[in-house]
């Protein structure tokens, strides 16, 4: 596949796959922090954005866990968002509109659970 | 629930066999991981399923990647339904929140008789011709065009009845937010036999929708605290190895045999299922 002639299919592609290796990397971090120190199972109501990235750069494995597993949830998030403007900018103009609408629903996904 | 290190490597290993079964099989795995988180490892219904649900976007993604550069997953198509499978699977999600577990488990056990019944008749949409008659010039505005591994060929095909293939594709979300499973073993024959897609491209398809049909339901069990992290991270992880695994058996594997068995194993976990909620010991 050349990017030039098929420069969506390339977008996706990489988007899809740099989700996957990253947040394959801070799970197996996150993993390992964790088991070694032996850190407690998290109790109550998952951590905010904020929180996570302030244990992460506190060197906290259950951060890097909660980092890896939202980067993976977030990746076909993205993946739409990239079809949208891909497709908004190269045409077909209506498939960016049921992409927006994909992305619209995704956005009420976020937003009843961790609005 | 509390991941030991000592469980690591088992579900490291589940999760890794549901990877490989599901790229032998294309169905996802969790129609398996989720029965074997509640039934052997005790895991809560709404835990597992939040489980095989980040599992589902991890396969996905991986699995969609190579789809895409192939020209096989038809992203047209794909994002058209995705309206339906979205909207489906946050109902479902919002539904699972409701619910209890022994419900959701008596669900479950209903929803793997007809998986079982699909897997154990599978062997005919397997040998489905690729080549529509008479083959379209035009694949028109949701349809698409591939060359097929097999004979190098180029396929090229229309889609017909959208709105039964929105329709479908809406029940299958719904069943993916409710329960963690992916819903391509009810997308992939509809998509086949309603649509006229060719099933190499359904099967593809399919599988670049249910990232995002997963998706759309993860946020909602994450808001609940259902994602269990470390949990959730190891059979991720496994999911992860064994379809890269899965994928390069793929090419050397006969599935037939193993989709009867699969589909007989499947039938063995609904029965234990079904005894569980009769019995009171799910609740």
């Amino acid at each position: 596949m050349t990017p030039d002639k098929h420069p969506l299919e390339h977008w996706v592609h990489r988007t899809l796959t740099s989700g996957v290796v990253v947040s394959g990397v801070l799970l197996i971090l996150g993993l390992v922090l964790t088991l070694v120190r032996g850190e407690p199972r998290p109790v109550g109501p998952p951590p905010g954005l904020r929180a996570i990235l302030r244990g992460v750069l506190n060197g906290e494995g259950m951060a890097l866990l909660y980092l890896g597993l939202l980067v993976l949830i977030v990746t076909p998030v993205l993946r739409v968002a990239v079809l949208a403007i891909g497709w908004l900018v190269l045409g077909p103009r209506w498939l960016a509109g049921v992409a927006l609408v994909v992305l619209g629903l995704l956005v009420v996904g976020i937003v009843l659970g961790v609005g | 629930v509390y991941l030991t290190p000592a469980l690591v490597p088992v579900v490291l290993l589940v999760g890794a066999g549901t990877g490989v079964l599901g790229a032998l099989l294309g169905t996802g795995g969790g129609v398996l991981l989720v029965p074997f988180l509640v039934l052997a490892l005790g895991v809560p219904m709404h835990y597992a399923i939040a489980t095989s649900i980040v599992s589902v976007i991890a396969t996905s993604s991986a699995v969609a990647s190579s789809n895409v550069e192939r020209g096989t997953a038809n992203m047209r198509l794909g994002m058209t339904l995705e309206v339906a499978t979205a909207l489906g699977a946050l109902t479902g999600a919002f539904t699972a929140g409701l619910v209890s577990p022994r419900t959701l488990e008596g669900l479950f056990a209903a929803v793997l008789l007809p998986v079982a019944l699909l897997m154990w008749i599978g062997r005919a949409s397997d040998g489905a011709d690729d080549t529509p008659t008479p083959a379209p010039t035009d694949p028109g505005l949701l349809g698409g065009r591939y060359v097929d591994e097999t004979d190098g060929y180029e396929v090229v095909y229309r889609v017909k009845r959208v709105p039964a293939g929105l329709g479908i594709s809406f029940l299958a979300g719904n069943l993916s937010g409710l329960l963690g499973i992916g819903g391509g073993i009810f997308k992939v024959p509809a998509l086949a036999l309603l649509c006229g897609v060719p099933i190499r491209a359904a099967a593809a398809t399919s599988n670049f929708m249910i990232g995002v049909t997963a998706a759309a339901s993860a946020f909602l069990y994450h808001g609940r605290g259902e994602i269990r992290p470390a949990l959730t991270a190891t059979a991720v992880l496994g999911v992860l190895i064994g379809s890269v695994l899965g994928a390069r058996l793929n090419r050397r594997v006969k599935a037939g045999a193993l989709k009867r068995l699969f589909a007989v194993l499947l039938l063995a976990v609904a029965v234990q299922m079904f005894y569980r909620v009769a019995s009171g010991v799910a609740r």
